[in-house]
């Protein structure tokens, strides 16, 4: 077939004389047009409906998908997580009663009431020793104040809670401690094992624990409930007291107070903040409390308990306790019990949230004689973001030790002093917050260039 | 091997009055949601083209116009289930092919396309003995054209007088552009030796 009848065929094809449609056919194919055009059928209705309804479950497939892929990276990171810090924590404490790395608490026991009775652990100084250790030791009423909070119950074997484990073990199953737990390592503080303390407490019969008389030492850290008095009084006099007379972790025990009402045997808290006056802002207060119950009827709670601090020294620079070396074993613990400590911390400029700041573990052994430990785990995000943020307890207990600084030479009295006014402002009922306002103003005038007393 | 002669789109052919495929999208959007004035829009941009189609296809103008409005009152009915793949007026066509189909199969109505000799039946005048005219040939190739099997009928038919491109007629038959051309190629071949046939077959009886 040539190009030429090719061509010629498609031409015909092409221009075949076409009439114009009848006039009326356009009107004839409107009035065709049916008036139910709407969605077409109830075919096309149910294909869309279909269509939707397939769209739907595709979405929501696809969201379960993501979301179910989200959650299991999410455990696995978490599961992770955990059982990295148990090998470190393990690592670093292989013994839950010797603790090698510890850093032993400064904390202070104070009794719920001054009123009711209160009996004695059997780790308490009879009262001549107490006498030459503190003198002028008294029993006064506590406030309370709080931070973070784990609770171990009487009959608990076992509880997880978040970073915190509680464990119980029968006496059977658990070996004797050591006398004396191996040096710590260089990243945490270990608790030194007074020997010589502990054997005495472990001598002191119940009788003596009857004796109703407030514990001066707990952990090896001063609860002297009358330093504040003492000091107190002096700066009314209008005297500088002496450095060494300044016990300023009985102090932060005084200001932190007792719990209100604590119904668990044992309970462990740990908080952090900014400091309460303005200084390195990477400066942070870790605070560290032990309560054990509130409960009318005296008796001892726990024995052999110990507490240790392990600062990750990957997040926290330097740290030191206030107003104390170190925390030690203590014998027992009695009911109405409190016990403050507050570390001075600073933490590296960076940091994730998830990076460990402290571990704090608590063991002791119950009155049935099994073994528990509670620890708890401060990270970055759990640090309070501001003083202000923090608990009322924690503040009082901070600003209470930064007062007690104050008061051996360091600068910033005046400071103490305006956030001490705000503290006592907020708290209008708070009988140690208006004190420490008034002691902290009273300070301030002392360090005064016109007063001439200062440092 | 023989080469498949080109045989490009036609836009130009196209009715001018068919929609672009946007606005078709935008009118059946409005039509199905029930509005009648996209639907008078609708026939108003396509029954000139759908006419002209079927006239090409049967040759009568009253005819082509009741085929057209059939064509458009099936059109109503399959609405809802197009998809829209392809352009308003290749599903229109194709409707209207349909329509074309189901008329010359009726028995009273049929245009027969077993009787190649029915074209001399309807040719009845006066001119019948003068030289064969623009308008007789015309009549003639639609005759051979309507001869053509199913597949090459269609599409010589949707390309050349429905004015579709090739490419969406490949679309509505389901097979590639080559095979259309080559369709067509071949749907040539018949149509020049059926031409050629016939128009031996006159100059035959013109020398007896």
């Amino acid at each position: 077939m040539n190009q030429k009848k090719r061509a010629d065929l498609q031409r015909k094809l092409t221009l075949a004389q076409v009439p114009k449609p009848p006039a009326d056919l356009l009107e004839k194919i409107k009035k065709d047009i049916p008036s139910h055009l709407v969605m077409g059928s109830p075919t096309e209705r149910d294909r869309f409906s279909r269509s939707v309804f397939f769209n739907t479950r595709v979405a929501a497939a696809v969201l379960m998908m993501v979301t179910s892929a989200f959650l299991v990276l999410q455990f696995f990171s978490r599961a992770d997580h955990e059982r990295v810090a148990s090998v470190m924590a393990k690592a670093q404490a292989p013994d839950p009663r010797a603790i090698p790395h510890a850093v032993p608490l400064t904390l202070t026991a104070q009794n719920a009431g001054s009123s009711g009775p209160v009996e004695v652990a059997n780790n308490y100084v009879p009262a001549a020793q107490a006498d030459e250790a503190v003198p002028a030791l008294k029993t006064k009423p506590a406030a309370s104040t709080l931070v973070a909070e784990e609770q171990v119950r009487r009959d608990t074997d076992k509880l997880d809670v978040k970073d915190e484990r509680i464990e119980a073990k029968p006496v059977s199953a658990v070996a004797e401690a050591p006398a004396a737990a191996p040096p710590p390592a260089a990243t945490a503080v270990a608790l030194a094992p007074l020997a010589a303390r502990a054997a005495r407490h472990e001598g002191l019969t119940a009788e003596f624990a009857k004796e109703q008389q407030p514990a001066s030492t707990l952990f090896g850290i001063s609860v002297d409930q009358h330093a504040f008095e003492r000091i107190k009084n002096a700066i009314e006099r209008g005297e500088q007291p002496e450095s060494q007379n300044i016990d300023v972790a009985a102090l932060v025990n005084y200001f932190a107070g007792p719990a209100k009402r604590e119904s668990h045997d044992v309970k462990l808290e740990a908080e952090g903040s900014p400091a309460p006056v303005a200084g390195n802002p990477m400066r942070r207060m870790i605070r560290v409390t032990v309560d054990t119950a509130t409960a009318e009827a005296p008796g001892v709670v726990a024995t052999d308990a110990s507490i240790d601090v392990a600062f990750d020294d990957t997040t926290v620079v330097a740290h030191h306790m206030i107003g104390a070396d170190a925390p030690s074993r203590e014998g027992s613990l009695a009911r109405n019990t409190s016990v403050t400590a507050i570390y001075d911390v600073e933490l590296a400029p960076r940091g994730a949230s998830w990076q460990r700041v402290a571990t704090v573990r608590l063991t002791y052994r119950s009155t049935e004689g099994r073994e528990h430990t509670i620890e708890k785990t401060l990270h970055r995000r759990d640090l309070a973001p501001t003083w202000l943020a923090a608990s009322h307890r924690h503040r009082l207990a901070s600003l209470g030790a930064v007062w007690g600084e104050t008061l051996k030479g360091m600068a910033g009295a005046n400071d103490v002093a305006r956030r001490a006014e705000e503290l006592a402002a907020q708290s209008p009922n708070d009988e140690k917050a208006r004190e420490l306002a008034n002691a902290a103003n009273a300070t301030s005038q002392l360090h005064s260039p016109a007063s001439g007393s200062a440092r | 091997m023989s080469r498949v002669a080109p045989f490009p789109a036609r836009a130009a052919e196209q009715d001018d009055e068919v929609a672009p495929f946007g606005e078709e999208r935008r009118l059946l959007a409005a039509i199905r949601a029930g509005d009648e004035r996209a639907a008078e829009e609708l026939v108003e941009r396509t029954y000139s083209a759908v006419f002209a189609s079927v006239y090409r296809l049967c040759g009568d103008s009253d005819l082509a116009a009741d085929l057209t409005q059939e064509t458009f009152q099936k059109a109503w009915a399959a609405l809802p289930n197009f998809d829209g793949r392809s352009q308003l007026f290749t599903w229109l066509y194709r409707i209207a092919y349909t329509t074309f189909l189901n008329h010359i199969r009726r028995p009273r109505r049929m245009t027969s396309l077993d009787e190649p000799n029915a074209l001399e039946i309807c040719d009845t005048s006066p001119s019948a003995d003068q030289l064969l005219s623009e308008q007789e040939e015309a009549e003639r190739l639609r005759a051979a054209v309507l001869q053509l099997p199913e597949d090459l009928r269609f599409t010589v038919t949707a390309h050349f007088w429905g004015g579709l491109a090739v490419r969406e007629i490949a679309a509505v038959e389901q097979i590639t552009t080559v095979a259309i051309r080559k369709r067509l190629h071949k749907a040539f071949t018949i149509l020049e030796v059926a031409i050629g046939g016939a128009e031996d077959n006159d100059e035959s009886e013109e020398e007896s």
